[in-house]
């Protein structure tokens, strides 16, 4: 290879190494980017003092091609400099200009580069192989073939570019590899702003392109993939407190305020603009997925577990807003998950079940909540055992539907079963002992066993008492004291206790009173069907 | 493309009328034999699926291994015994020359994957294995076939003797078949290109699993075109010298 050529190949090389590998490190970019530059003068002088020192017409024809060639891969190199963060910054473009200016630079630069530097070494070739003397024929003809090659380059690396990223997946494996089903393209279809899903892999993983494949269907305006080697992008995985490579990150909202926030203030500055920043933060969601393809099999199967937490998180939420028919959904999405993912008899299967049926109990469909509630017993009485604990709050669950249905002594039987399973558990001064122990003294009640009612509703307000209880318990006791006192014929004490709930309930921040609206409601209706003594 | 046929055929009957072509087929179908054996029946019990893959798993192995020596001889030999000034003055062009001798080992190793195809269908003795993954499995040998194929031409191109033109083809190959390890203790972009490049790791896997990505079909039928054009390229800048 001649000396013009091995100028131009390390000046490229520096360039390269500059360019892409030096990045972020501004002085040693600089040097080997100068250092580039001037070995690419270098190669175009030497080339056309090649030229100028050939006598023979060949050889000069030669060095005139192969000077063109050098200087056409010069070309190359300054349509990159098009492409960089500092010239685009200079060019004031918007968006969408950006773009389009970007797409052109980066497709046209390689190709000018390959259809420079093939033809460069095989005209090289020839002119080694013929220092004398060399038909003119023969540099056409080489050049022809240097062309040719890098044409054939030039045709497969776009074509391998596009293939990659409109990949086309058929799965003719017997046991599938699991896509996207209707509700998780439904759920992408309903989202109010867009998501963004990085895949932090490095690119040899396995793990990257299965959950490539795995997103491919569901990418489109609400939901977009990048895979990223957490190395080669610190910024972001800063922002994103992505610490290493096997992380997904899904992010709802726009990243440039973290961003921003990522990126070391020069000194002096503070971090105060950072701190002030009003613009709306992003939301991001990690699941670390490990880059390892069976370590990221048993993660993902975590996953799906978390799924269903969320889920049921979901609907605990709506309920509290009052959207039970949202809520509804969610708990019976988490219900078929766990179900799934889990088992039918895992105890986490019980929960979004005991919370379908509270808003059944809460619809008045109480023999549908009794049923899921009867469900949910089942499985927590064979999970932990038929006097647990968590037993013991789904009979109270069933004894608080049995009250509300007016059957006051199925419900009696349950909430006491109840009551003795959680005195056994966690003691006889425990806060969960006082939701049985006032629905018991309800009972009671509506069964005319007054003496019982008032021990139960005396011993619910020495627990209050003892664990010094906030007003929302408070105004429950008073409440059941007020329908107790009432019935023995104490009607300035019950009218007492209700007025006290009443003060207790207004007492309660907005949206604890919200939460406790039905019990308001219910108090407000007992004093205007109890005449005032 | 009747020149090229010319050749292909030409260069067939060589390989079957010596023991040369017989002989790596024969050699390669019992390493694959006594691996399937050994190692994808095994003596724990498996799904059938496993099975089919541990199956493409080594036989991409010996096809790979297989293309070496039955292109080391392509061009090598005719300039090793002196008959490539016969192909150079011959009225072909350089892509009927190249293209027929490429036919030609690539007819064999379809020939030498081809014969494999009795081990997977033993399993359906016993299990149940999709048809698509065997096809997949099948369509993913022969695109690898076809890329090692096209990188052995283009080493026995560039060699003036059939050991050369193995060694230089096995580099080759051994390059784009471990550069995923030389993806991991690289950086970035190097690190995107040279996984790209992975012969197995990122492109023959999928087909091992049954799945058929369009990705890894454009990858391999591309270096064997790139190989082809080098050849042939090369070839026609030879006859100058």
């Amino acid at each position: 290879m001649s000396s013009s050529t091995l100028s131009y190949l390390a000046g490229m090389l520096a360039l390269f190494v500059g360019q892409r590998i030096l990045d972020g490190i501004d002085e040693w970019q600089t040097a080997a980017t100068v250092l580039g530059a001037l070995l690419l003068l270098a190669g175009a002088v030497l080339r056309f003092r090649s030229l100028r020192g050939a006598e023979d017409p060949g050889l000069r024809l030669g060095h005139r091609v192969a000077l063109l060639l050098l200087l056409t891969g010069a070309v190359a190199v300054v349509l990159y400099v098009g492409t960089t963060e500092r010239f685009m910054s200079s060019l004031s473009l918007d968006d969408q200009g950006e773009e389009r200016w970007l797409g052109s630079m980066r497709s046209l630069w390689p190709v000018v580069w390959l259809l420079g530097t093939i033809p460069l070494l095989v005209v090289d070739y020839g002119l080694r192989s013929s220092p004398v003397v060399i038909p003119k024929a023969r540099v056409r003809e080489t050049l022809a073939h240097g062309l040719v090659a890098a044409m054939g380059l030039c045709l497969v690396f776009p074509l391998n570019y596009v293939s990659s990223k409109r990949n086309e997946r058929w799965d003719l494996a017997y046991f599938k590899t699991p896509v996207p089903g209707t509700a998780t393209h439904a759920l992408v279809e309903a989202l109010e702003e867009p998501v963004t899903v990085r895949i932090f892999m490095p690119p040899s993983s396995e793990v990257a392109q299965e959950l490539r494949h795995y997103f491919a269907p569901l990418e489109g305006p609400k939901l977009s993939v990048e895979i990223l080697d957490q190395a080669a992008n610190p910024t972001l995985a800063k922002a994103l407190a992505v610490r290493d490579n096997g992380t997904v990150a899904i992010t709802q909202g726009d990243i440039s305020v973290l961003l921003d926030a990522a990126v070391p203030k020069p000194e002096g500055e503070g971090d105060g603009a950072a701190e002030s920043d009003d613009r709306p933060k992003p939301v991001t969601r990690r699941y670390r997925v490990n880059a390892d393809f069976e370590k990221a099999k048993r993660s993902l199967k975590k996953i799906d577990a978390e799924v269903g937490k969320m889920l049921n998180n979901q609907g605990l939420a709506y309920r509290a807003i009052g959207r039970d028919d949202d809520a509804l959904e969610s708990f019976e999405q988490a219900h078929a998950l766990r179900r799934r993912v889990l088992g039918p008899d895992h105890p986490d299967v019980a929960k979004p079940l005991a919370n379908i049926a509270t808003i059944l109990r809460a619809r008045g469909e109480y023999e549908d909540a009794a049923e899921y509630v009867a469900k949910a017993l089942a499985i927590r009485q064979r999970a932990h055992g038929e006097d647990s604990v968590e037993a013991a709050f789904m009979h109270a669950s069933l004894g608080l539907i049995r009250l509300e249905q007016g059957r006051p002594e199925p419900a009696r039987q349950r909430l006491t079963t109840a009551i003795l399973a959680i005195e056994q558990a966690l003691g006889a001064e425990d806060v969960a002992l006082l939701g049985p122990l006032l629905s018991l003294a309800e009972s009671e009640r509506q069964l005319g066993r007054l003496d019982d009612a008032t021990s139960h509703v005396e011993r619910a307000w020495a627990l209050v008492d003892a664990l010094k209880l906030g007003k929302a318990e408070q105004a429950q006791v008073h409440q059941r004291w007020a329908a107790v006192r009432w019935d023995r014929g104490d009607t300035v004490g019950a009218w007492t206790e209700a007025e006290l709930a009443q003060q207790a309930y207004e007492d309660l921040p907005d949206l604890e009173r919200d939460a406790h609206s039905d019990a308001i409601a219910r108090l407000h209706a007992w004093q205007q069907s109890h005449p005032e003594p | 493309m009747r020149g090229m046929m010319l050749v292909a055929r030409r260069e067939l009957a060589a390989y079957f009328n010596s023991y040369w072509g017989w002989v790596v087929i024969a050699v390669i179908l019992l390493i694959d034999g006594l691996l399937f054996n050994a190692w994808a029946m095994g003596d724990q019990p498996k799904y059938s699926s496993k099975v089919i893959e541990d199956f493409f798993f080594f036989s991409f192995g010996c096809t790979v291994i297989a293309s070496l020596p039955i292109t080391m001889r392509l061009f090598a030999e005719e300039k090793q015994t002196g008959t490539m000034v016969l192909l150079d003055s011959a009225p072909l062009s350089r892509w009927q020359l190249v293209g027929g001798k490429y036919l030609s080992a690539l007819l064999v190793m379809a020939l030498l994957v081809l014969s494999t195809l009795y081990m997977p269908a033993l399993v359906f003795i016993n299990g149940k294995v999709s048809y698509g993954h065997i096809f997949a499995g099948y369509l993913g040998l022969m695109l690898v076939a076809s890329a090692t194929t096209g990188i052995g031409t283009l080493g026995s191109a560039v060699s003036r003797n059939q050991i050369v033109a193995f060694i230089i083809s096995a580099l080759l190959v051994l390059f784009f078949v471990l550069s995923w390890l030389l993806a991991k203790v690289a950086d970035p972009p190097l690190k995107d290109i040279l996984s790209y490049l992975s012969f197995f790791d990122r492109h023959f896997r999928g087909f091992m699993e049954g799945k058929i990505n369009t990705e890894s079909v454009v990858y391999f039928l591309s270096v064997a075109f790139v190989a082809l054009l080098c050849s042939s390229r090369y070839l026609a800048a030879r006859r100058w010298r």
